[in-house]
C-alpha cells in the first residue's frame, strides 16, 4: 500500500501572543490509499484542523503535505481549489447541501465546479445517488430528506469527481445510531468500490470496528 | 444556468425587487432624457417650420427667442434687401417686400373663451405674413382656413382679428382667444405646433400681432429671409452681417443652437446631474442587494469553494445572477418608459439609440456594483464549511 496523502511535521497555530492556540502540534500522518481510517479524540484536540490542512483548505503554520507524493503548495491560491476538486472529497457534519437544489442537483453542482456538465454529468450524478440508495429521491430538496438521506447525498457529492481521499468530519454527529451504522456500512462498501481512502473524524466509538485503523489525537498530537 | 435559475427562484422576491429597482431607476433616467429630447425636438420643429434661413434681430439683443429684439420695418427691409440682393429668395415678386419678412414672437397668457367657460393659458402669439416665412402654410392647416391677411400696415386701420391655433389649446373654429385686450376669432386649427415646454402657438397676421402684442408700433421683433440657393444660408448670413449696421444676423442653425442652450442645456443641467445620481443609486441598489445576498450565501459559497470551486467560478456565478437581473431590469425599464410616454404630462421623446445607450450604461453600472459583491464572495474562507458561521 502507498500513502495517498501524507502530513509531515504539521503544526497549526491560531491567534497571537497569550491568545495563541496550537491546534495541531507536530503531526506526522500517512493515509494509505483505499484505507478507512478513524480519527478520534476529545473535543478541541485538533481533528477538524488536521483534516482541513490535509484537505488543502487550511495552510499549516509549519510542516508539509504530500498528496500522491507531490508537495502541496499552500501559497498558490489557484492550485488548492484544483487539488480539492480533483483529488479530495468532503463530507461535513452539517451536510452543507444547497437548500434550493434537489439531491441530484447538489451532486451535479460538484461536477459543475469541476467543469463536468451536460447529460454525462447528469448520468453520473444519478448513478452515484443510486449507489447511495437514493434513486427514489433524486428530485427531493434537502428540506424534504431525512438526516441520513442528506448525509448520503453529501457522500455521493464527495464521490462525484473520483477523489483519492475523502475527509468526513463527524458525518454521523447529527444522525441516530441506526442511521450512523447504515451510513458507515455504505461508506465502507463504496470506498472499496471507488478505491478512495476515507478519513472519518468521530466521537462515536461504536463505529470503530468498521475501520481499518483508528488514529487517536490528544492536544494536537497523534497519540496512537 | 440551471443552478442560477434555481437560486433566483429560491430568493425570488429579492430578485423581483432588484429587477424592479433597476427598472424604475433606469426608466427615470430614460424619461429625463426623453424630456430633454422632447424640448430639443420642439425647438427644432418650430424653427424649421418657419422655413427661414436667416434671422435678423437687433444688435446684441440675443435674438427673438432668447432675448428681446425690436426692429423698424421701414429702415430694415430696404437695407436687408439692398445688401442681400439676388442672394435672397423672393417668394412672391408682386408683394413688394423683396423677400424680407417681418416676424413677431410674443410669449403671452391669453384667455381662451369657449361656450361657457373662460381660462387663462400659456401660449405664444406668432405674427407673420400668411403664405410667407414664419408660420404654417395654407396646406398645413388641419381644419378651417388661414387667417385673412391685412393690407399694408397703418396704425389704427381695421384689420381682420383672426387666428390659427394649435389643437392642444382645445379651441374650436369660431371660438375666441383674448390677447392683450383684443379678441381673436379662431378660423383654423394646426396640429403639433408647440414651442418648448409644450407651449401652444397662436398664429396670426403680422399686423394683428403688432396690435395685440406691441401696441401698434411700427416695430416688429425680427426679420426672416430665405436664401435663393439651396445651401446659401451661411453665405447670405455672412454677406448681411458684413453689410448691415445695428443688427445681428443668425442662421437658422445658430438660432436653434441659442434656443437649445437657453431652454434646454442650461436649465437641464440639474436634470443631467440627477441622471448621474440615479445611475449611482442604481449601482448602490444592485451592489447593496448583491452584497447582502452574498452575506446570506456565505456558507453556500464556502462549501462550493471547499469542494473545489475557484474564485473565478464564484465570481462568475454571482455576476451572472446580477447580470441577468440587471438585463431584465433595463429591458423592463425601456418597456415601461415607452409605455409611459403617452401618459406623460409633458412631451417626451425617447429614441431607440438613446434607450440603448442608457440601458448599456445602467447595465455597466449595475455590474460594477455587483462586482464588488462578487469579489467579496470570492474571498469567503472555505473553512466555513467545517466550522459553520465564523
Ligand atoms: N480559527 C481559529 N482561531 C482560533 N482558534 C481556533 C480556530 N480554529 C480552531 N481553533 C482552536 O483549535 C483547537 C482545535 O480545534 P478543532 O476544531 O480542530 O478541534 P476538533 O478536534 O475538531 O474538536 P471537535 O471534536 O469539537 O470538533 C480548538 O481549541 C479550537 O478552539
Ligand atoms: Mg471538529
Amino acid at each position: 500500500m502507498s500513502a495517498v496523502i501524507e502530513g509531515v511535521g504539521l503544526v497549526k497555530r491560531f491567534g497571537q501572543g497569550d491568545a495563541q492556540v496550537t491546534a495541531v502540534n507536530g503531526v506526522d500522518i500517512a493515509v494509505q490509499s483505499g484505507e478507512l481510517a478513524m480519527l478520534k479524540g476529545d473535543s478541541g484536540c485538533g481533528k477538524t484542523t488536521l483534516m482541513s490542512i490535509l484537505g488543502c483548505i487550511l495552510k499549516p503554520s509549519e510542516g508539509k503535505t504530500l498528496l500522491e507524493g507531490a508537495e502541496v503548495d499552500y501559497s498558490d491560491e489557484r492550485v488548492l481549489p484544483r487539488l480539492r476538486r480533483e483529488k479530495i472529497g468532503f463530507v461535513f457534519q452539517m451536510f452543507n447541501l444547497a437548500p434550493y437544489l434537489s439531491a441530484l442537483e447538489n451532486v451535479l453542482l460538484a461536477l459543475d465546479v469541476a467543469g463536468k456538465k451536460g447529460a454525462e454529468a447528469e448520468g453520473r450524478a444519478e448513478e452515484l445517488l443510486r449507489q447511495v440508495g437514493l434513486e427514489h429521491r433524486l428530485t427531493h430538496r434537502p428540506g424534504q430528506l431525512s438526516g441520513g438521506e442528506k448525509q448520503r447525498v453529501s457522500f455521493a457529492r464527495a464521490l462525484a469527481n473520483n477523489p483519492k481521499v475523502i475527509f468526513a468530519d463527524e458525518p454521523t454527529a447529527n444522525l441516530d445510531s441506526r442511521q450512523s451504522a447504515n451510513l458507515l456500512a455504505l461508506i465502507a462498501e463504496l470506498r472499496e468500490q471507488f478505491g478512495a481512502a476515507v478519513v472519518i473524524a468521530t466521537h462515536q466509538t461504536a463505529l470503530e470496528q468498521s475501520a481499518d485503523r483508528v488514529i487517536e489525537m490528544r492536544d494536537g498530537r497523534i497519540v496512537g | 444556468m440551471r443552478f442560477l435559475w434555481k437560486d433566483l427562484r429560491y430568493r425570488r422576491w429579492r430578485a423581483v425587487l432588484t429587477v424592479a429597482g433597476v427598472a424604475s431607476l433606469s426608466m427615470m433616467i430614460l424619461l429625463f432624457g426623453g424630456i430633454m429630447r422632447g424640448l430639443r425636438w420642439q425647438a427644432h420643429h418650430f424653427v424649421d417650420s418657419t422655413d427661414a434661413d436667416v434671422w435678423i434681430s437687433r444688435e446684441r439683443s440675443g435674438g427673438v427667442f432668447v432675448g428681446f429684439t425690436l426692429l423698424n420695418s421701414e429702415t430694415v427691409v430696404p437695407a436687408v434687401s439692398g445688401v442681400g440682393g439676388p442672394r435672397i429668395l423672393n417668394i412672391d415678386e408682386k408683394d413688394g417686400h423683396r423677400g424680407v419678412y417681418p416676424f413677431i414672437f410674443a410669449p403671452s397668457r391669453p384667455t381662451i373663451r369657449k361656450k361657457n367657460m373662460e381660462q387663462e393659458v400659456k401660449a405664444v402669439v406668432v405674427g407673420y405674413r400668411a403664405g410667407k416665412l414664419g408660420g404654417p402654410k395654407r396646406s398645413e392647416i388641419a381644419r378651417g382656413r388661414m387667417f385673412q391677411s391685412s393690407k399694408e400696415y397703418a396704425p389704427g386701420r381695421d384689420i381682420p382679428m383672426e387666428c390659427v391655433v394649435d389643437d392642444s389649446l382645445g379651441l374650436e373654429i369660431g371660438e375666441l382667444v383674448e390677447v392683450g385686450g383684443y379678441e381673436l376669432r379662431v378660423v383654423g386649427i394646426v396640429e403639433g405646433m408647440m414651442f418648448v415646454f409644450d407651449t401652444p402657438l397662436i398664429f396670426t397676421d403680422i399686423n394683428v400681432a403688432r396690435r395685440v402684442a406691441l401696441e401698434d408700433v411700427i416695430y416688429v421683433n425680427t426679420f426672416l429671409v430665405k436664401a435663393d440657393e439651396e445651401d446659401g444660408a451661411a453665405d447670405l448670413a455672412g454677406v448681411l452681417s458684413e453689410g448691415l449696421l445695428g443688427v445681428d444676423v443668425h442662421t437658422t442653425e445658430e438660432t436653434i443652437g441659442n434656443i437649445l442652450k437657453n431652454y434646454v442645456d442650461e436649465p437641464m443641467r440639474g436634470v443631467q446631474f440627477l441622471r448621474i445620481l440615479l445611475w449611482i443609486a442604481s449601482a448602490l441598489i444592485v451592489g447593496m442587494i448583491s452584497y447582502v445576498t452574498t452575506f446570506e450565501k456565505t456558507r453556500e459559497i464556502g462549501v462550493m469553494k471547499a469542494v473545489g470551486a475557484d474564485n473565478g467560478y464564484v465570481m462568475r456565478l454571482i455576476l451572472n445572477q446580477i447580470g441577468l437581473m440587471s438585463v431584465l431590469g433595463v429591458l423592463l425599464a425601456v418597456a415601461l418608459a415607452y409605455a409611459a410616454v403617452p401618459f406623460f404630462p409633458i412631451f417626451v421623446l425617447i429614441n431607440p439609440t438613446e434607450a440603448c445607450v442608457v440601458s448599456g450604461v445602467s447595465l455597466a453600472v449595475c455590474l460594477l456594483g455587483g462586482w464588488f459583491a462578487a469579489r467579496r464572495a470570492a474571498r469567503v474562507d472555505p473553512m466555513i464549511a467545517f466550522r459553520g458561521e465564523v
